[in-house]
């Protein structure tokens, strides 16, 4: 999965290289749609709701910061190496946008524990 | 608001919570996140959900700068899965991200709905500009 961090790196810019960033970025992931590298993306709406401790709901994410979520494409792709070759691609990058690559888990990390703690018990 | 085809994605942060349970607390969640999670898909809320690895790679910058441990375990702002729900109205979604039974471990629960268009997009058309984003709707699920 990649996962664009930053919502305020295209301040500042031009129509024109807005218009230019958004005809590249539209061009590398409908070329990975084409050749079934990319299975799902979606832009992300600027605000939401954030649901933490004793179940409280609050305001966020905030909009314009350099953490916060914009979108994120899912990949299906043969090696970490070539989802990271991919994600070198994002037109965003010289702009300040961060591509976080992160693997899908086989199996829950928590499911993991448990299995650990229970080999670990047996020991 | 409205979000594209009703979905809402809950990204669930704060990773490594369980190392304070024990092997009994441990195991209660997963049964209560099954349950959770087994009438969501049930119900046919639930469009996708994985849990994402670990470890992981952030990429920035003009040159593409790798960096390959990322504080992906560690920090709290760590994604460690998502869920991608479908409901009826972003108070439905947060209702559902309210009953995850881990919220009371540490877990924290963004809900943002999936956007008819990106920020980038927005800006385009605020100055003007025809934003050719707008496209990924048709192309994406």
């Amino acid at each position: 999965m990649l996962i664009f961090r930053g919502t305020d790196w295209y301040k500042g810019l031009s129509p024109e290289e807005m218009q230019q960033i958004s005809d590249k970025w539209m061009a590398w992931f409908k070329g990975l749609m084409a050749n079934g590298k990319a299975v799902a993306g979606n832009p992300l709406e600027r605000e939401g709701k954030i649901v933490g401790k004793n179940r409280v709901v609050s305001d966020g994410p905030f909009a314009e910061s350099k953490e916060t979520i914009g979108g994120y494409f899912l990949l299906k792709v043969d090696t970490m190496d070539e989802a990271l070759a991919i994600a070198k691609d994002c037109p965003g990058l010289p702009y300040g946008i961060r591509v976080e690559v992160r693997p899908v888990a086989g199996e829950c990390p928590l499911v993991d524990e448990v299995r650990e703690a229970a080999l670990a018990a047996q020991t | 608001m409205n979000a594209k085809n009703n979905q809402y994605l809950l990204l669930f942060t704060g990773n490594e919570w369980w190392n304070k349970l024990s092997a009994e607390q441990i195991q209660q969640v997963i049964d209560q996140s099954k349950e959770w999670y087994g009438n969501l898909a049930a119900a046919g809320k639930v469009k996708a959900s994985q849990a994402l690895a670990r470890e992981g790679a952030s990429i920035s910058g003009k040159n593409a700068r790798v960096i390959t441990d990322g504080p992906f375990a560690e920090s709290k702002e760590a994604i460690g899965g998502y869920l991608l729900l479908e409901a009826a109205s972003l108070e439905e979604a947060i209702a559902i991200a309210r009953e995850c039974p881990s919220l009371c471990h540490g877990t924290t629960i963004d809900v943002r709905p999936l956007s008819e268009d990106c920020p980038l997009d927005f800006r385009a058309r605020q100055l003007g500009c025809k934003g050719s984003l707008a496209e990924l709707r048709t192309a994406t699920v």
